[in-house]
């Protein structure tokens, strides 16, 4: 779920102009913190771009900020109830006649630990156990298909799934991408990669009777192949001992886990079929510990599974864009395997915008733009508008508006203290917050914390956390080259209130497709920061 | 300005990518070799040098139901040098192919403790994934999950005309399930048996089954094992043959199970050496008599010895007027009973004893026969002696 | 004389609140008080510019001729009054042609 996350602030920024994305989260953990922590930033995100005057979601713009109009679905396995708790009653092993229970029974022991793999509670997700869920995704999205199609035990993620595969059916016809984000560790993500396009591409033929199907030459799938960077604490015998938790996730044995599951993905004729592009993405560094230490056990899933981001969850969802702008590298007979070396140096990563969108037509220096552009916006709600530090109204975006008010540029006055608030919201998650005295670090300063020592792209000091320090901070001054700086003030005078002059010079213009106010405002804002920048376009 | 030293931003393995292309997504060379030498950290061995892990925590990480039957192919692809240092999963793999030999050699040495059991994996109601009842049953969905790779687990020596349906056949040993067929790596072990027996290819501390090498075993037996093995070398090619109609990306290889069971073989003759016996290739044994396999896995196992007779005498070669016959198909199975009516002497010197004793028709001499019949049975059951 | 005097010297010092409101920036946050801070100086410099030009005309630029210097004595009062409200009507002016600008803030 970090991936998507990753992604809605590559959609943030703007790198995905003109688009309008359709986003399914497969989860099987319906507590899980990460996911819910994920669909409120999509939801959020969503009612940022939402007008009283447009559609949900608004739609796609370009060359702003929120440019791409995202659309979630969500769907996810369910698994309460004594009937469907785990493998074994899921499966009926116990019903039918002597053969049949004895058939099956061979089957499933053949393959599966009767007494941990096949009794274990799938509440929590797959804990793991990959072999298990990739079986239990796939027959789950078949069973949403069936049900669908006879119009029986129909539930809301059924019906999600089913608006997600229609529009992924239509887009087929003409030519589609569907890139999917996962680590080959874990559960869910883990189970899913290797059987999604066959789930879907049979829950098409399930749905519509046989009448349609998916064609993989038309439709493409890619898929990141993420492996362990973070390790949290092993689990002890006794919270091993009982058989709901008889399967606990054991980080130790993740890297070996991950050894089985490349060596699956490059043999596997399924896989070689169905997907055209395989990003390899791992951390050859030591991994970060994760978790509270003070936890007594280790936490299997659920609201307490909150785990910070990482670099390389964001490389995760470049490698997104990568396959949905690339041109070429679609006429493969058998997948293919990429990967991505960065200058390394002193046992660090030293980070470059080019490192992630690559340097062609000037891909570095657009990324570069952007990503600055919304963290530069991001330090002046929240440091400079004092949204970070206050609950005032006034504060945030709010300001932005007031001091438009002030340049008689009343235009945007209409957005109420709602929609304000909601950007003030987008932008903590992006960056950071402070409750009481406690700070919390948002996505990109967590990102840049699992690179640290090596460089990021902007100076250290755009990522302090100290009230201080943030009070004094020159927003024109976060990248780490000069160039990018704004242009100073020059005598009795600062780069803020250059910005502010180019601010009340500027506009939204034709060409960024922007109709609403709201729409309207973030464009005017992004093209006063992306003036003051210098990137030569 | 000094050149940049660019690191591949991947798991860490002794054969990482190279640093080459700065800032672009680059095809990582020599897939396999990187994925073979990923950095495992230390997972402790057992005294005997095997792995430590439990291969529950490997199986789990392949993504597909099938991922024990993937394992051992793995491990028959990827150990290509059992005496190398290995760690992480290559250890684990070599204790693998031990359970994997473990379980040919129970199959050559106690072949009639052993059945087959053909289990297909399609829904129990005969219905397609649209219509059965349950879609999570296990028949029909591990079938399901065989994606491309069905047209491989289904028999191809039938007819054109005859529906292919994949199965699995299911190896027990004294009533207990030990493992199964597959087309990848011809066997595999089950997940949960543990045998208590004291035998040569079952490892005592574990219960698991074992490379008899590691045992206590008797020359005879390794004789036995060796035929068994070069049998089943000899039979590969027309095994991997049967899969000839299949699409190329599906047909198998067999090239390093047959390495393997190669090397197996000169395993067991240094085995012999080291012991003092003769080399089994030197003088080989006769291949065990398996007969509990089903096509096409019987073309592999299944081993009948083929004689001659002429005029009640029996000749292992073949010559003018002999006629061949396998004893596999003449000999009557073990369960069978055999019983004699005793007529007495006159019976014996007189071929019309029959007919002259009981001139009723057939019926009644038959239901006459069967009543004595029962008689020397129940006197068998009182006095515990068998009529023979 | 004594009103052109007076003229030059409001636009002088409406100059002068001109660079002063520029040279105060920007301010972000809750309640930024630059506006309010130019307006602020607007007006100081309103309520000075006639005392600035009364004292001035009155003890430095008055002519030494005594007819002169009577008539000059006799239109001081009307022509600081002028000025002030020149200054004013000028600053309105200037403030709705850079209406966007920080000028702006003074109405």
């Amino acid at each position: 779920m970090r991936c998507l996350e990753a992604f809605t602030h590559l959609c943030a920024i703007g790198m995905f102009d003109n688009q309008e994305i359709e986003i399914l989260t497969l989860d099987t953990d319906q507590l899980n913190g990460n996911k819910a922590k994920t669909e409120n930033l999509l939801e959020l995100y969503s009612r940022i771009k939402t007008s009283e005057s447009g559609p949900k979601g608004g739609t796609p713009n370009a060359n702003t900020f929120f440019s791409a109009k995202l659309n979630l679905h969500r769907f996810w396995t369910n698994y309460s109830g004594s009937a469907r708790a785990n493998y074994k009653s899921l499966s009926k092993l116990a019903e039918g006649s002597p053969e049949k229970q004895k058939a099956n029974k061979l089957v499933s022991d053949l393959f599966l630990d009767e007494n941990s793999v096949q009794e274990f509670n799938l509440a929590h997700g797959y804990r793991a156990q990959t072999h298990l869920g990739s079986h239990l995704m796939y027959h789950a999205i078949i069973d949403s298909a069936r049900n669908l199609a006879s119009g029986t035990n129909i539930e809301t993620q059924d019906q999600e799934l089913e608006v997600f595969m229609n529009k992924l059916n239509d887009a087929g016809k003409l030519g589609a991408r569907v890139f999917v984000f996962g680590s080959i560790f874990g559960g869910t993500g883990a189970s899913s990669i290797p059987v999604l396009p066959k789930a879907f591409q049979d829950f098409i033929k399930i749905r519509s009777g046989g009448k349609s199907t998916l064609d993989f030459s038309k439709t493409k799938f890619g898929s990141t192949l993420l492996t362990e960077y973070f390790t949290f604490k092993k689990p002890d015998a006794k919270q091993m001992s009982t058989k709901d938790d008889s399967v606990i996730a054991d980080s130790s044995f993740f890297p070996l886990n991950s050894q089985a599951a490349l060596q699956f993905y490059q043999n596997d004729p399924t896989v070689q079929r169905t997907y055209k592009t395989m990003y390899h993405i791992g951390w050859p560094i030591e991994s970060k510990k994760m978790g509270d230490e003070k936890e007594s056990s280790t936490i299997t899933g659920g609201e307490k599974q909150k785990n910070p981001c990482h670099f390389t969850e964001m490389v995760c969802a470049c490698a997104g864009y990568d396959f949905f702008t690339k041109t070429s590298g679609f006429d493969v007979e058998k997948t293919e395997y990429l990967y991505k070396a960065i200058e390394f140096k002193d046992n660090s990563f030293n980070v470059n915008f080019n490192d992630f969108v690559g340097h062609e037509n000037k891909a570095g220096e657009t990324f570069a733009n952007r990503l600055g552009a919304l963290f530069s916006l991001a330090h002046i709600v929240l440091t400079k508008n004092e949204a970070a530090f206050s609950t005032d109204e006034k504060a945030g975006m709010r300001a932005f508006i007031t001091q438009l008010e002030q340049a008689k540029l009343p235009m945007y006055s209409s957005i109420s203290n709602e929609e304000c608030a909601e950007l003030n919201n987008y932008f903590k998650s992006f960056a950071y917050s402070f409750d009481s005295e406690q700070f919390h670090p948002g996505w990109i300063y967590q990102v840049r914390s699992t690179v640290a020592p090596g460089s990021f792209m902007f100076d250290s000091k755009a990522f302090t956390s100290n009230p201080k320090e943030l009070k004094g901070l020159d927003v024109g001054a976060l990248f780490s080259d000069t160039q990018n700086h704004w242009p100073d003030g020059g005598f009795m005078s600062d780069r803020y209130n250059k910005f502010v002059k180019t601010l009340i010079e500027v506009s939204p213009e034709d060409t960024q497709r922007v109709n609403t106010t709201k729409e309207k405002f973030m464009a005017h804002i992004y093209n006063a920061i992306t003036k003051s920048q210098n990137f030569i376009n | 300005m000094p050149e940049k030293s660019l690191k591949a931003l991947a798991i860490k393995s002794k054969s990482n990518p190279p640093g080459r292309s700065e800032y672009k997504w680059d095809v990582i060379p020599e897939l396999d070799n990187f994925t073979k030498n990923i950095v495992i950290p230390e997972l402790g061995i057992e005294k005997d040098g095997t792995a430590k892990v439990d291969i529950g925590t490997i199986v789990s990480g392949m993504p597909t139901v099938y991922a024990r039957a993937n394992l051992f192919r793995n491990a028959l692809d990827t150990v290509t040098d059992k005496e190398a240092e290995v760690s992480g999963l290559l250890r684990f793999y070599l204790s693998l192919i031990n359970e994997w030999r473990g379980l040919i050699s129970c199959i050559a040495l106690n072949y009639k403790d052993i059945e087959v059991q053909r289990v297909k994996l399609q829904y129990s109601d005969g219905k397609s994934i649209f219509e059965t009842e349950n879609v999570y049953e296990p028949l029909g969905a591990f079938g399901n999950m065989l994606f491309e790779r069905k047209p491989l687990w289904c028999d191809q020596t039938l007819a054109v005309n005859e529906e292919k349906i994949p199965f699995i056949d299911v190896i027990t040993f004294k009533g207990q399930v030990i493992g199964a067929t597959s087309p990848d790596s011809f066997l595999f072990t089950s997940v949960g048996y543990k045998i208590t027996e004291k035998l040569p290819f079952v490892d005592v501390n574990s219960g698991k089954l074992t490379d008899p090498r590691l045992s206590d075993i008797q020359p005879e037996q390794l004789l036995a094992i060796h035929a068994f093995v070069q049998n089943m070398i000899n039979k590969i090619d027309p095994f991997k043959n049967t899969f000839n109609n299949l699409d190329n990306f599906l047909r198998p290889n067999y090239s390093s199970i047959n390495r393997n069971l190669v090397d197996w073989l000169k395993e067991m003759d240094d085995l012999a050496a080291s012991k003092g016996w003769i080399k089994p290739s030197q003088k080989p044994g006769s291949t065990p008599e398996v007969s509990a396999f089903l096509a096409p896995f019987s073309i592999l196992f299944n081993h009948s010895t083929e004689l001659f007779g002429v005029e009640g005498v029996i000749y292992s070669e073949a010559d003018t007027g002999r006629v061949s016959f396998k004893p596999s198909e003449l000999l009557l199975p073990p369960t069978t009973e055999v019983i004699q009516f005793r007529f007495g002497g006159d019976a014996e010197k007189d071929k019309n004893f029959l007919s002259v004793q009981f001139d009723d028709d057939q019926d009644t001499i038959t239901k006459r026969m069967f009543a004595e019949e029962r008689f020397y049975r129940d006197e068998k059951n009182t006095r515990d002696n068998k009529l023979v | 004389m004594t009103y052109i005097l007076s003229l030059i010297f409001a636009a002088f010092v409406l100059l002068i609140a001109a660079v002063i409101s520029n040279s105060i920036v920007y301010e972000g946050g809750v309640n930024p008080k630059d506006p309010g801070k130019r307006k602020m100086w607007f007006w100081i410099l309103a309520v000075l510019n006639p005392i600035f030009f009364y004292v001035i005309a009155e003890f430095v630029m008055k002519p030494q001729k005594v007819a002169e210097a009577k008539a000059w004595s006799a239109a001081l009062p009307l022509a600081t009054i002028a000025g002030f409200i020149i200054y004013i009507i000028l600053g309105f002016v200037v403030s709705k042609i850079f209406k966007n600008g920080k000028l702006g803030n003074w109405f």
